[in-house]
């Protein structure tokens, strides 16, 4: 089992629609996906069509008084299942805080599943919290979207210079004694629109990082009607642009994870 | 964990697409145009999916795309449905998602078609107010029946529970057969059932001929239950078990030859050695296929073009040896022997029933067979052993081989007659040791047959550059493995020649 995250510090990039096409993408090749909606926001739980309410909170599945397993539901899509948020996970921060290894609960939690899925994507809220650390400790791959602004490159040396650290104090701590893994970090251009100079500009520079996909996300109508049709792009538009996009992207993330 | 599939039946002349209308508008579902589907369901011969409650079910819808759908008839695991490229029926050729949820047990077996049915399907789903499905509900109409399936859908357990509870209140539908079941039992079989020989039970005081006579006529009930899978190439393990029948029925009669009626052993040495013969090249060219397939799995995508070549090499010879063991099998020389062998069976049943005082075997009870019988074999097994040395040719180890094969059997059959324990630790000890000869015989047959097969032009022709690499390179892999069990069946040969 694979977990991959799609995480940003910045929100409004990307991360849900990219978590949710790619997801659907590995189970329509017929690997069973799982995608674990970690923001509060509950935006992959809308576009899945699954109702926002988890029982007893993200607080009981951290104090593990309710098994991941249960909140499990499937989409209308094949081999497709989802952990749903709500409302509650805006509290997820606290609630990580009151156990022993917080940085290792998202892991820990995740492991009794990993004979049953082939990928698991955690769509993280955006921010730089408990649970993003968490989620570092859990992923495989740190899949970030990134539109290709002065902004988001500013966002993403934040990133870099947040894991260095990290990378640092787990090389201190021993964390081959610990769950904690350390992520492999793939960035992607996202809404990327080759007709602004910056956008290309940017592109172009960034173009040389050894994490930097060439697989990009344009910034497509399809994508933002993910909403309205609530599904996949690949589902009501799969020979769009944006889908092909995606399907390129998963092509590399998949090549990269191998 | 989800809630398991059921199925309702209503009466087979109802109109299907009625059927449906109703349940659309008592049970508040949405529908689509109905659609034929062929499905095909696959099994191993011994029913390994079936028997751990999974079902793997190839659809094909019409004007759709064929699917691989594996289900847990329990609900333990969920459904699972991969496109299917073509008709698999390696495991280890499996979409990686699907191996990986049937787990490596399923790795040396064959899937079988196990039955077929094409039905036509009015798919219905109960949708919740954000229109996500929470329930599955089609109707199908099968040839000979119709029927409603419910398909809950995970984490939505109460809303099937709701439906279970609707169609419970239809009168017309009455809980029903899986459509699996139906299938294969429309294909003459029970899903399950394996053929099996009678058990064989050897009792101390028998006399010695009638317990031969049963060991023998169970060895030939094996053959004749895997005949028509061996002819019909379904699985390897078939063969292998053909194979092992033969070469029981072989040992058995030379280890034992002193008590059976002088004729019975001359008469058909010749002919059984005969049909070892013709089942061995085709046993050889199946393990070679499989550890091929494992060997796929393991190499990189340039060596993998090569042993794909390599293996279809195999493939083209084995299909050769397929036809004379085929024309073996239809020969009258395999329909007089089995007859012959039978009469021969029949003849000493009869002569141990009678109480015959006279000819070879007469007053000997089954036990003194057995312990004697065990003895022979234990005693020319140790003295091949003994012959075993750091630089022993290839010839010596296969003949130390074929002993501890004779005893093993000897022990395993006749040790029926005596108590556990005294065979317990003789059928333990060859076990071993065949397994660390076998390793060491299966290199050196492998060895042989894949230089044979490369330079074999009438196989396709010359083999290709990746071919050549990939067969030097299991080459290497043989060698060193057989060097291995090399040492390590000398040490055991030398520890039971110590014995």
């Amino acid at each position: 089992m694979k977990i991959v995250a799609t995480y940003s510090i910045k929100g409004g990039v990307g991360k849900t629609a990219a978590a949710v096409n790619l997801a659907y993408l590995a189970a329509r090749d017929g690997e069973p996906a799982l995608l674990w909606d970690l923001d509060p926001q509950g935006s992959a739980t809308f576009l899945l069509r699954v109702r926002p309410k988890v029982k007893g909170g993200a607080k009981a599945i951290v104090r593990r008084r309710r098994s991941l397993d249960s909140s499990i539901k499937a989409t209308d899509f094949p081999n497709f299942d989802l952990v749903p948020a709500d409302l509650s996970y805006r509290h997820l921060d606290l609630a990580l805080d009151r156990t022993k290894r917080p940085t290792e609960q998202l892991a820990a939690l995740l492991e009794p599943l990993e004979d049953e899925y082939s990928y698991v994507f955690l769509d993280c809220a955006p921010s730089m919290s408990l649970v993003s650390e968490s989620v570092f400790g859990a992923a495989d791959v740190l899949l970030v979207p990134t539109i290709p602004t002065t902004l988001s490159v500013r966002t993403l040396e934040q990133l870099d210079d947040f894991l260095d650290g990290k990378t640092k104090t787990n090389a201190k701590t021993n964390a081959k004694a610990t769950r904690a893994k350390n992520p492999t970090v793939l960035t992607f251009f996202s809404l990327a629109d080759r007709r602004k100079r910056l956008h290309r500009d940017v592109m172009a520079a960034l173009s040389a990082r050894p994490d930097v996909l060439e697989a990009s996300v344009p910034s497509a109508t399809e994508v933002e009607q993910m909403g309205q049709h609530r599904a996949p792009v690949g589902v009501f538009a799969p020979s769009s642009r944006a889908a092909r996009c995606y399907e390129d992207l998963w092509r590399a993330v998949r090549k990269a994870i191998e | 964990m989800t809630a398991s599939r059921q199925w309702w039946h209503a009466p087979a002349k109802a109109s299907a697409r009625r059927l449906a209308a109703r349940l659309v508008a008592s049970l508040g579902l949405t529908s689509s145009p109905s659609v034929t589907v062929e499905r095909t369901y696959l099994d191993t011969f011994d029913w390994r999916l079936f028997r751990r409650g999974d079902e793997l079910v190839e659809e094909q819808p019409a004007g759709g795309e064929r699917v691989l759908v594996l289900q847990s008839r329990d609900g333990e695991h969920a459904e699972l449905r991969v496109p299917s490229t073509g008709r698999l029926r390696q495991p280890t050729e499996l979409p990686v998602g699907l191996q990986r949820r049937l787990g490596p047990k399923l790795a040396p077996r064959t899937l079988l078609d196990v039955g077929h049915e094409k039905v036509e399907v009015w798919p219905l789903k109960l949708l919740d107010s954000d229109d996500k499905t929470v329930a599955y509900v089609d109707v199908e109409r099968a040839p000979t029946a119709l029927r409603v399936a419910l398909r809950p859908v995970r984490g939505y357990e109460k809303d099937a529970d709701r439906v279970v509870e609707l169609l419970d209140s239809q009168a017309d539908l009455v809980n029903g057969l899986d459509p699996m079941v139906a299938a294969v039992r429309a294909n003459g079989r029970e899903p399950g059932e394996i053929p099996e020989p009678p058990k064989l039970e050897l009792r101390a005081r028998d006399d010695g001929r009638a317990a031969m006579a049963r060991v023998f006529d169970h060895l030939l009930v094996t053959m004749e239950l895997n005949e028509e899978g061996v002819r019909q190439q379904l699985d390897p393990e078939l063969l292998h078990d053909f194979r092992v029948a033969v070469r029981r029925t072989r040992s058995i009669e030379r280890l034992a030859r002193r008590y059976l009626p002088d004729d019975m052993a001359r008469l058909w040495e010749g002919e059984w050695k005969w049909l070892a013969g013709v089942t061995g090249p085709p046993r050889d060219l199946d393990v070679l296929l499989l550890d091929l397939q494992l060997d796929r799995q393991s190499v990189t995508p340039a060596a993998d073009a090569g042993v794909h070549e390599l293996a279809a090499r195999v493939r083209a010879r084995r299909e050769v040896e397929q036809a004379r063991l085929c024309d073996a099998l239809d020969s009258d020389r395999y329909g007089s022997l089995k007859r012959g062998w039978r009469s021969s069976i029949n003849d000493l049943a009869s002569a141990a029933k009678r109480g015959d005082t006279d000819g070879s075997g007469s007053g000997v009870r089954a036990d003194k067979l057995a312990r004697k019988t065990i003895a022979s074999a234990s005693k020319h097994l140790m003295k091949a052993a003994r012959a075993i040395h750091d630089d022993a040719p290839a010839e010596a180890i296969h003949t130390a081989r074929k002993r501890a094969k004779r005893l093993r059997y000897a022990a395993e059959l006749l040790g029926g007659a005596l108590p556990a324990e005294e065979v317990k630790a003789v059928v333990a000890t060859t076990k071993r040791l065949q397994d660390d000869l076998g390793q060491f015989q299966d290199a050196e047959v492998q060895l042989n047959l894949i230089h044979g097969l490369l330079a074999d032009t009438s196989l396709g022709g010359e083999p290709s550059p990746h071919a050549m690499a990939a067969g030097e390179l299991i080459t290497e892999d043989l060698v060193t493995r057989q060097q291995s069990a090399r040492r390590d069946l000398i040490k055991a040969l030398r520890r039971l020649a110590e014995q």
